[in-house]
């Protein structure tokens, strides 16, 4: 041991740092690889980024991408998420027919593949005479029979192989099976609320239902909102089966069609691949947001509600001896 | 009970029973209270203090007896000789005559100050916004929180906490406030602060129920005192008979627990 300086107060800190040679090499590696993939984007054969960009700008991609890939996103996911909420409902009913049927609903779709759902429905049609669909009364010639009148009470009939191949379908196929997921969801985000949140409410009087939409749902949301935008992006992804329908306006599809005709696959894959990273990116922007929005007050700093980081915490995770 | 009028009579618990599967908790349970007064209950955690005051509040459904809160049967309606249960918007109606303050305040953590002690009333009551907002920067004031109406939960002390919570159910204007341990998830520094808004509702004539293990508060401010153990009312009184000077065994023990938590020995 050194002995110390009697007269001076020990100074600033300016220690030499642990050098980490490791860390130093592997991160060389990595870059060297990555530098030969950007490289191999623009000198491999392979691609044609002319027809790449060519082909995503042909009317039908575009098309393809507005309706097959976003709308359809948008939809099925409203349609999964609301329907996915009523589930996790059912599932936490005292009722035991809507707690078994609930099980039962998020039993079947999440043990069936999408694609295999989204062939099934597309050959829907097997299930209805002559593949059409008759709208109407139930059962209407029975009942009108009943009150001794020979007759029907039918509005018209539609084509189930239309119908199903149509977007229409690839929403309900989608969304039937992204809810089975979203309830689950639901369900841990409405369970993750404190216990003393739901009796608080109730002690001021609320009924089940005000309590629920009011004060637990809104505090739900914040565990609710990041798996459920993971769940978007995978719905992006996952419109690339609508072929299994066959819904052809989508636009992985059409892409793929145009490789085809041309004998380029690789090129239109390649421009699939922009219009789900460029969706995907977007996404991400939105749901930042509003985890932000769902965060208000849980996440709140000493000042203000919006404040989430404090200054404190980023000094801590700095390296000693660095200087900034 | 003789020395108390038998009139104003908010609380009226008689022959209260409630298990929780095999286990009972309450085990014949008799209390009034009337209007204005303040009845402390005391005992061993355990003794089903929490219980009854959940009770009154139909946070739990009795397995015996009847309560009546504003002469009214609580959580079920009797029509001829059958007992009917109440609808659940009966029963949320029932709920709004009372108030209650939670041992862990049960703030709203979305919801700011302020829109924490409107709500109810928007949503309960159906007041106006602009008379909800009066009505709650009145309460704020009231418990010296005029300046944190925009603050959300998180950013305010536990007192502070409880004390929003208290005008959060004053917004109601029950008939009766249930107080469910309010200090004890409290720093000790922080106890005071909710005391005393708890003292100035008495001496303003609040009826209040308080399950409380703070002496000082029950022998103040109490006009009544029930000592419970083991399920049961084990003595009850003016809090100058019942602190002051207990006749049960089971009272002096207690009390000199709480008096001197070393002393273990009883």
């Amino acid at each position: 041991m050194s002995s110390p300086q009697p007269e001076a107060a020990p100074g600033a800190i300016n220690a030499v740092p642990v050098r980490h040679p490791g860390r130093v090499v592997a991160a060389v590696i990595v870059l060297a690889i990555a530098a030969e993939l950007v490289h191999q984007l623009f000198v491999n054969q392979a691609f044609d980024w002319a027809f790449t960009f060519q082909a995503m700008t042909q009317t039908p991609v575009v098309e393809g991408f507005i309706k097959g890939t976003l709308m359809v996103t948008v939809f099925a996911m409203v349609f999964g998420v609301l329907l996915g909420v009523l589930l996790a409902v059912m599932r936490m009913s005292q009722n035991f027919v809507l707690r078994w049927v609930a099980g039962a609903y998020i039993w079947f779709f999440r043990a069936m593949p999408r694609y295999v759902l989204l062939v099934i429905l597309g050959s829907a049609g097997a299930f209805f005479p002559g593949a059409l669909i008759v709208l109407g009364i139930p059962y209407d010639q029975q009942i009108l029979a009943f009150f001794g009148i020979d007759g029907t009470m039918r509005i018209g009939t539609v084509d189930a192989n239309v119908l199903f191949s149509s977007y229409l379908g690839a929403i309900l196929g989608l969304g039937l099976s992204e809810a089975a997921y979203m309830a689950e969801i639901a369900r841990s985000g409405i369970q993750s609320v404190d216990k003393g949140q739901a009796e608080a409410a109730l002690a001021l009087g609320m009924s089940r239902g005000q309590a629920m939409r009011r004060i637990i749902l809104p505090q739900a949301m914040r565990v609710i909102v990041p798996p459920t935008g993971n769940e978007t992006i995978a719905m992006f992804k996952d419109t690339s089966l609508l072929s299994a329908l066959p819904l052809a306006g989508e636009m992985y599809f059409q892409l793929h069609a145009i490789g085809n005709a041309y004998y380029k696959l690789m090129p239109v894959l390649m421009g699939a691949t922009i219009y789900y990273l460029a969706a995907a990116t977007v996404m991400g922007l939105g749901q930042s947001w509003l985890e932000h929005h769902f965060g208000k007050g849980a996440n709140a700093g000493a000042n203000s509600g919006r404040k989430t980081k404090p200054e404190a915490a980023d000094t801590v995770l700095m390296f000693p001896g660095s200087d900034h | 009970m003789a020395d108390r009028i038998e009139e104003n009579v908010v609380v009226k618990a008689r022959n209260v029973h409630k298990s929780f599967g095999d286990l009972e908790v309450l085990k014949g349970v008799n209390l009034t209270v009337h209007r204005g007064e303040v009845v402390v209950l005391l005992g061993p955690s355990g003794s089903g203090k929490t219980t009854l005051l959940r009770l009154i509040n139909q946070m739990e459904t009795l397995t015996g007896g009847r309560i009546w809160v504003d002469d009214e049967l609580i959580g079920f309606e009797e029509r001829g000789d059958k007992l009917y249960v109440r609808t659940d918007k009966d029963i949320a109606r029932q709920r709004s005559y009372v108030g209650m303050v939670f041992q862990r305040f049960n703030l709203f953590p979305h919801k700011t100050a302020l829109e924490n002690i409107t709500e109810g009333q928007l949503v309960v009551t159906k007041k106006s916004k602009a008379d909800a907002i009066f009505r709650a920067r009145d309460l704020l004031q009231q418990v010296g929180l005029s300046d944190k109406e925009n603050a959300y939960p998180t950013q305010l002390s536990g007192g502070q906490q409880q004390r929003v919570a208290i005008a959060r159910a004053l917004a109601m204007d029950p008939d009766l406030m249930l107080f469910d341990e309010p200090t004890s998830a409290l720093d000790p520094e922080l106890v005071g602060e909710v005391l005393t808004v708890m003292k100035t509702l008495a001496s303003e004539g609040v009826t209040m129920i308080v399950v409380t293990h703070e002496m000082s508060f029950a022998r103040e401010v109490a006009d009544w005192v029930v000592f419970m153990d083991g399920g049961v009312i084990v003595e009850e009184g003016p809090p100058s008979q019942v602190i002051g000077n207990p006749t049960e065994d089971r009272t002096r023990t207690f009390l000199r627990r709480v008096t001197d938590p070393t002393n273990v020995r009883g």
